[in-house]
């Protein structure tokens, strides 16, 4: 796992089967998915999908089991856990506002050609506290602990401002069709602020 | 009979405020009430929308809502400043409410191209919070239908969807087109699942077109039951009270 990217290692750990997996594996050499699975009560495959997860985050080594290749074996490398966020990597923040500022202004186009000026003006007024919505991005990017946090706010608290007129779902198209646009020539920056899924 | 008519005119009405039409329906369609109005491409649906919508928020105080699923803002908003009807001013006080809902659907490339009725009840349940509209005029159900694979299942959402519309207190036009030939509605569904049916036509007539309207059925309202010529004029439709045969 890229140490920039720390969220299925944190949803494995707050999930009910993370933390009980790693202090099974506390004190305990090399262990297969099917002994913890045995050990916990739980599905081999579940056991199999966490470990993978927590080895991708760095708490765990494993190595081929020499008796069931492909099969590993894990333990821990150290009784500390320790997750790192890498704020700075991979996505500069003007990009991202850029980003941002585009996919502001389809929204709000977009909003415009649905339900006319009026939800078009109701929208900047709930999400960026009046028109001037380049002004209101900038703060957001600035106060915001990182770049990748501050777009899935917005896109986030845009949907919620359009889901309250229009409905979750019709909001959801209108979201997404905004960040189609706003995409474009964009791509890299998707990709850095993971946004693949809220794109495709 | 005098026992029916007392219980019909007692019922509260929306009045469409188009001319000549609100006198054959005992005054307008019931409030609350679900209702189709059915014709082929020409002979006035959209306009009998519009003039629905505009008149309950302009002229008896329901603010009102017009979904447009097929045309887009632009093309409304020609149609009603062709025939007068300010629709900016009641747009920005907020009585009017024009949705082109065809904006989302087009632009959607992952969920198709039409807008499901569960979709549909989701959206407007936000919006009639959000607007309190009163009327609600949704251009055209013929859109939504091609969602569905098969008949029986078009029926049973149609089912829930018009009482979600009763439910929720708003007065309700559904507009579908008719084929040319054979059904009078789009699905031949529409009007068992509504309070009330209003058929447009196009007739030909000795080498003009003629457009006429009958109300084939309307709870509660003891209705004119003929077909009636239909004008175009700059004030938008005219009923006309003479019968056609």
């Amino acid at each position: 796992m890229a140490p920039g990217d720390p969220k299925k290692a944190l949803e494995a750990l707050a999930s009910e089967h993370g933390l009980p997996i790693l202090r099974f594996l506390q004190g305990r050499d090399w262990t297969l998915a099917s002994g913890v699975a045995e050990g916990l009560g739980v599905h081999t495959s579940t056991a199999s999908k966490y470990l993978a997860i927590f080895h991708d985050a760095g708490f765990l080594e494993r190595r081929p089991h020499p008796a069931k290749r492909p099969t590993f074996a894990f333990r821990l490398r150290s009784p500390l856990i320790r997750l790192e966020f890498d704020l700075g990597e991979r996505v500069e923040s003007p990009d991202a506002a850029d980003l941002a500022k585009a996919f502001a202004g389809s929204l709000l186009d977009a909003a415009h050609k649905v339900g006319g000026a009026r939800l078009a003006s109701n929208l900047a007024g709930t999400l960026f506290e009046g028109p001037d919505w380049r002004r209101a991005l900038d703060r957001r990017f600035r106060f915001a602990p990182d770049a990748r946090t501050a777009m899935h706010i917005l896109l986030q608290d845009a949907r919620k401002a359009c889901g309250d007129v229009l409905g979750p779902a019709a909001a959801g198209r209108l979201v997404r069709i905004a960040l189609e646009d706003a995409s474009e020539g964009r791509q890299d920056v998707v990709e850095a602020l993971g946004l693949q899924e809220d794109v495709a | 009979m005098t026992v029916v008519r007392t219980v019909a005119a007692a019922i509260p009405r929306a009045p469409t405020g188009i001319e000549g039409l609100d006198t054959l329906i005992q005054g307008g369609f019931p409030r609350h009430s679900v209702n189709v109005v059915a014709g082929p491409a020409g002979s006035g649906k959209t306009l009998f929308g519009l003039q629905f919508a505009y008149n309950g928020a302009a002229r008896f105080d329901e603010p009102a809502a017009y979904l447009a699923l097929e045309e887009n803002r632009e093309s409304i908003e020609r149609v009603v400043a062709t025939f007068g009807m300010d629709l900016a001013a009641l747009e920005a006080t907020g009585k009017f409410v024009l949705v082109d809902l065809g904006a989302v659907r087009a632009g959607s490339s992952r969920d198709g191209i039409a807008v499901g009725l569960r979709e549909l009840e989701d959206f407007l349940r936000s919006l009639i919070a959000s607007t309190h509209v009163q009327r609600i005029v949704i251009d055209s159900i013929s859109a939504i239908g091609l969602r569905y694979r098969s008949l029986p299942d078009l029926r049973e959402e149609m089912f829930g969807f018009t009482r979600f519309l009763r439910e929720s207190k708003v007065t309700t036009l559904l507009l579908t087109e008719s084929p040319e030939q054979g059904r009078l509605t789009r699905f031949g569904i529409e009007q068992f699942l509504a309070d009330s049916f209003l058929h447009l036509a196009l007739e030909e007539v000795k080498g003009d077109l003629r457009r006429t309207l009958t109300v084939r059925k309307m709870r509660f309202t003891r209705h004119d039951t003929g077909k009636h010529p239909v004008h175009i004029t700059a004030a938008g439709l005219v009923v006309a009270q003479e019968r056609v045969a």
